[in-house]
């Protein structure tokens, strides 16, 4: 069975979706944390609620590209209340607390879509222009999993772009390499990294968006997705582009092999290569390298 | 020492833990003069910079520059007043190139490009290569280069000497004396005490978190009991 090719390009194909859904959710959270060594456990939330916004989206403007602009920008708004309300305060505060206050923050997140879209699980059609299938290398595969890996690769090559060609992106990483030094040269830190955090939201949204014809939409959606995004960042390291990109890929192909290779040891796979790699490299595989 | 002083620090106490405490500091740094903080490890030096950088909390006392009060601004407003700081372990950013260090700040009046590269020529051949592909005496060169960028009013350079080849110190020795011929302003911590006391104009012995004698480096070269006692020389 593994040597099918068909079966090796299905399966190489689902697990570059689940890749870049991950990477989609993790880079925020990994530059977040390298930034400001703040970690949002609430980050699913951010990924359930764009799937919800889409829903609304979908039914009051009965067009999924709508959904897709709509729902991650409100999605990026609430992260940016959020920060301005809560989080900023929480910043100095000990990594328990900010663990414990975002931790909370799921269950606010969990009862919030249950008392306005209901406990039901819903779905939003896959949009008219990629519905159907394509033939890629003689297996068919339905279109809309395709775009959402071109979707996550075109998001790759942007933000790499903007990291390393545009002023906003070498402030984040010099804040991910040393915070103090960047404020030294009279560069608000906090300011990139609000602004950093609300891209971050915004693609979370988006993760959200773009999962939602696929999986359904219900409370709790976000949490077997949230800690596979906080693995993939353990495991790339966090702060890098680098880290998030390789950590989605790795993950997301061990996690869809492992399911269908040993499904009876499914999780316990992505738990054992965490283990493996925190006990090889703690720091990551692609940890931001220190000058000093 | 008619002028008022550039910087003023007034009485000032600090500290971020039990060995790093700076006890009732007060010292001045005139427009135009360069002046050095001597003292052995442990003495404050560094935690003395850290507070007018905001780096480290004031507990009590004021900070002046320029006759307006700094006590507790946060770091990025000091640096905008034209604070320009070179950190102990120099602040080079691993993950950029010496090029975009050196645009990064991009403020007005600043040093422009050409005159780093012509200052600083091994930075020019190093235009496209990461912090952490610069050797030591690279890194301290980019960090003083950096600070020029701000177009700073008060340069703080926290032991620059530390940790280099004599030729490397030499080189940053020419380029302090440059700056300081051009008028700079400059506050340095120095454990290299030929180094402070061929650049500065004056020197405070800090020990155990007080200033215990201040003067001119002629002065301090004569007293061997203050040296033996505050700097071990």
């Amino acid at each position: 069975m593994l040597l099918d090719p068909g079966f090796l390009i299905v399966q190489t194909l689902n697990g570059l979706q689940l890749s870049m859904l991950l990477f989609l959710l993790s880079i925020g959270l990994s530059v977040v944390f390298g930034m400001m060594n703040f970690i949002n456990l609430a980050h699913g939330t951010l990924y359930m609620v764009g799937a919800y916004l889409a829903l609304s989206s979908v039914r009051w403007f009965d067009s999924y590209w709508v959904a897709l602009v709509l729902a991650p920008l409100g999605v990026a708004l609430i992260g940016a209340v959020f920060y301005a309300v809560l989080l900023r305060h929480m910043q100095r505060q000990s990594p328990m607390r900010q663990v414990l206050v975002t931790f909370g923050l799921i269950f606010v997140g969990f009862d919030a879509v249950r008392m306005v879209w209901g406990a039901l699980p819903h779905t939003i059609p896959i949009p008219a222009a990629l519905d159907g299938s394509v033939t890629v290398f003689g297996e068919i595969y339905p279109t809309y999993r395709l775009f959402i890996i071109a979707l996550g690769v075109t998001v790759l090559i942007a933000l790499h772009f903007g990291l390393e060609r545009t002023r906003l992106g070498a402030v984040v990483r010099a804040g991910v390499d040393d915070r103090r030094m960047v404020a030294a040269l009279g560069i608000d830190v906090e300011r990139a990294f609000f602004l950093v955090f609300c891209l971050g939201c915004w693609l979370a949204g988006l993760a959200g968006v773009v999962s939602a014809p696929v999986f359904s939409i219900f409370p709790g959606m976000d949490m077997s997705i949230l800690i596979l995004t906080l693995i993939v960042v353990v495991v790339g390291g966090p702060g890098s582009l680098k880290g998030a990109v390789v950590g989605s890929f790795v993950i997301g192909m061990v996690d869809t092999y492992g399911q269908v290779l040993a499904p009876e040891l499914a999780r316990v796979t992505i738990y054992a290569l965490m283990a493996a790699v925190l006990l090889v490299r703690p720091q990551g595989l692609f940890p931001v390298s220190q000058a000093h | 020492m008619s002028a008022p002083g550039l910087l003023v620090l007034d009485t000032v106490d600090a500290f971020y833990d039990r060995s790093h405490v700076l006890q009732s500091i007060s010292m001045e740094v005139e427009s135009g003069a360069v002046v050095a903080l001597l003292g052995r490890n442990g003495a404050g030096k560094s935690t003395t910079l850290k507070a007018v950088m905001g780096i480290v909390p004031v507990r009590a006392g004021r900070l002046r520059f320029d006759g307006d009060d700094i006590t507790g601004l946060a770091t990025h407003r000091v640096a905008r007043l034209g604070i320009a700081y070179v950190p102990e372990d120099r602040g080079v950013f691993a993950s950029l190139t010496v090029h975009e260090h050196l645009t990064l700040a991009n403020v007005r009046g600043g040093w422009p490009l050409e005159r780093i590269h012509d200052a600083f020529p091994r930075l020019a051949d190093r235009r496209d290569h990461r912090g952490t592909q610069l050797s030591g005496g690279e890194q301290q060169m980019l960090s003083i280069a950096r600070a020029l960028t701000l177009a700073p009013r008060l340069l703080i350079l926290d032991e620059p000497t530390e940790g280099l080849a004599p030729v490397i110190v030499e080189e940053i020795a020419a380029i302090a004396e440059r700056l300081k011929a051009e008028g700079l302003t400059m506050l340095l911590v120095e454990q290299n005490y030929p180094f402070a006391s061929r650049i500065a104009d004056r020197v405070y012995v800090l020990g155990k978190g007080r200033i215990r004698w201040e003067g001119t480096p002629a002065a301090l070269d004569a007293d061997e009991e203050i040296k033996r006692t505050w700097l071990g020389v």
